[in-house]
């Protein structure tokens, strides 16, 4: 379980998060919504250990972040916006790349089926002639090389085809029910929160966001 | 190490051209530029005809002692090419050694051994006459030393009975022993020795030069690696960014090592120049670290290689390879701060050890960042 208290970040005089409480059960799939600015990435990143925060507790599986962030990080996969990937390795060297970097030993053959799982079946293919939902689907598999429990997503469907952005948030949910996987997911786009979030978190003060996730009949959690 | 030299393997299948050009450019650099200026030096050497009308040691020693003068290029020929070359300019004078030679010295006959003909131009025709008489007296004295030994030893009786041979050859022996063209001279200070036909550019300075610009641009994956997105990954695998980059420092070091000792066997195989193996390390040592530090500094592999460019070259520059020895030699802080000084010397401590060693620890206790 993840357990988030008080948790405040602030640039300077610039105050971006400000006393967040949340917590977030296995299995379930969390959504992040807010105006650009509002702070969602640089939640991620402290949920990741990428960024500190200025004051709060942030709790995993009861570790804490501030005393075990070596055991945390072994228990987080994180997919940043951008492609972190080797480009001119195929899909089967990035995924035996960054498996050699990992703490868990996986075959070949796991490592094909977690590609095959997520429909990401150019195994021989190289990264630079992938498209773009090709490349987000091996974006999130390399992320999963080593079994996280709390996974940490933004925006992974930024700019791909819908048939693309469907089949991963498919994939995610099945995931989180089936494996009890914690997720955390930013994205812009509302129908694809709807159908893949079981709770969405709205970050800002912008009343935008709670008017259209009210007009899809959700109520959303204020952060 | 195991899965770092895995990982690191991938990434040389995909840049395996590149990797090994820069990997084996200092040595082909070395030896390109090492044979054209030995070739252009051969070339700059004085062209001079000698004629051999007997076939015997004295006659060879002759002819191998003005072979040995570093400036000039002998031909063995015959009689009337060599005027005619000489006639065409082609040879810059030519000697004649006529038969008789070595039973004239034995003789102590100095006159009418050799016949020397120049042209209006020839400008080596005196050095190489001056040369010759010197070693015809040198012989004809050495030869009569001999005499005087063997009476000597007559006139007291000596059990010894050895030849003229025996003791010509042992005053070559002590002439060798004791030549003072080669011997260490001191003045106030330590022991120099005198190399009577040195290169013009020495081997391992330029080794030197080149193996420090490949070892920068082979070191450009710091920099590659840092900006990518991918290496964000670190933060949530079995290693940090610095234990990652601290492995592969490692094995690019060793790699390059094995690369310098083969790059050692050759030089020595193509020019009979050798430097220890230990030397080598501790050389690719500094200069991995350096490299290392340098492109740590860098965001852009253009900025990276512009100024790895510019770096060899003042390193060249400062380091004496390419400044006239005798400048170099007077300046002597320029050994202190001639970053292949270690290289040269065998030094395994200097300042520039000093300096990566220092920038070296205060880069590893810096906090490590991710850039997401």
């Amino acid at each position: 379980m993840l357990d988030v208290q008080s948790l405040s970040k602030a640039y300077g005089r610039k105050q971006i998060l400000k006393n967040l409480s949340f917590s977030v059960k296995p299995g379930e799939v969390i959504g992040l919504v807010g105006e650009n600015g509002a702070g969602k990435s640089t939640l991620l990143h402290i949920l990741a250990t990428l960024s500190n925060p200025t004051s709060g507790t942030v709790m995993l599986n009861n570790h804490s972040y501030q005393t075990s962030i070596k055991k945390i990080r072994k228990r987080i996969g994180f997919v940043s916006q951008d492609i972190a990937l080797w480009e001119e390795f195929t899909v089967k060297e990035n995924m035996i790349f960054f498996e050699k970097l990992s703490w868990n030993d996986k075959t070949n053959e796991e490592l094909r089926q977690l590609c095959s799982d997520m429909k990401l079946n150019k195994w021989n293919d190289t990264v630079k002639n992938l498209s773009g939902g090709m490349k987000r689907k091996l974006n999130i598999a390399v992320s999963l090389i080593h079994d996280p429990d709390l996974l940490l997503l933004d925006e992974p469907t930024a700019g791909i085809d819908l048939k693309s952005r469907k089949e991963i948030g498919s994939y995610l949910s099945s995931l989180a029910k089936a494996q009890d996987k914690m997720i955390i997911y930013t994205s812009h786009d509302m129908d694809e929160i709807m159908q893949v979030c079981d709770r969405i978190y709205c970050i800002g003060d912008d009343p935008f966001y709670h008017e259209v996730l009210e007009s899809y009949g959700k109520n959303p959690e204020l952060l | 190490m195991k899965q770092i030299i895995a990982t690191r393997l991938m990434h040389w299948k995909k840049q395996w051209i590149s990797l090994v050009f820069w990997l084996l450019f200092p040595l082909i650099a070395t030896v390109s530029i090492t044979m054209v200026i030995d070739t252009l030096q051969e070339d700059a050497k004085v062209p001079v005809g000698i004629v051999l009308k007997e076939q015997t040691d004295a006659a060879e020693e002759l002819v191998a002692e003005i072979k040995s003068a570093p400036y000039v290029r002998l031909q063995l020929l015959s009689e009337n090419e060599a005027l005619q070359e000489l006639e065409k300019q082609d040879l810059d004078s030519v000697f004649v050694i006529h038969g008789g030679f070595e039973q004239n010295i034995e003789q102590d006959n100095r006159s009418g051994l050799i016949t020397g003909y120049e042209s209006d131009v020839s400008f080596a025709y005196l050095p190489v006459k001056e040369m010759i008489i010197s070693h015809v007296q040198q012989e004809t004295g050495r030869t009569k030393a001999a005499y005087a030994v063997k009476n000597l030893e007559q006139q007291y009786n000596g059990q010894e009975e050895w030849t003229l041979e025996e003791i010509k050859a042992k005053s070559k022996e002590i002439q060798q022993e004791e030549n003072l063209l080669n011997t260490a001279l001191t003045f106030q200070g330590t022991p120099e020795t005198v190399n009577d036909n040195p290169r013009l550019f020495p081997v391992w300075n330029l080794w030197g030069i080149f193996s420090l610009l490949s070892t920068l641009l082979v070191f450009d994956w710091v920099i590659k690696e840092k900006q990518s997105k991918a290496i964000m990954r670190l933060a949530f695998s079995r290693w940090s960014l610095k234990s990652y980059l601290l492995q592969n420092l490692v094995l690019y070091t060793v790699v390059l090592w094995i690369i310098n000792l083969l790059a050692a066997g050759s030089l020595y195989f193509i020019f009979g120049e050798w430097i220890s193996p230990a030397n080598l390390l501790s050389f690719q040592v500094l200069l991995s670290m350096a490299a290392f530090l340098f492109a740590n500094m860098f965001n852009s592999p253009f900025y990276y290689y512009t100024m790895s460019f510019a770096l060899a070259l003042v390193v060249g520059v400062c380091s004496g390879a390419l400044l006239p020895s005798a400048i170099a030699a007077n300046w002597k802080w320029f050994d202190a701060i001639n970053p292949l000084n270690p290289l040269l010397s065998g030094d395994y401590l200097s300042l520039w050890t000093a300096a990566v060693v220092l920038s070296s620890v205060l880069w590893f206790f810096r906090k490590e960042q991710y850039h997401a």
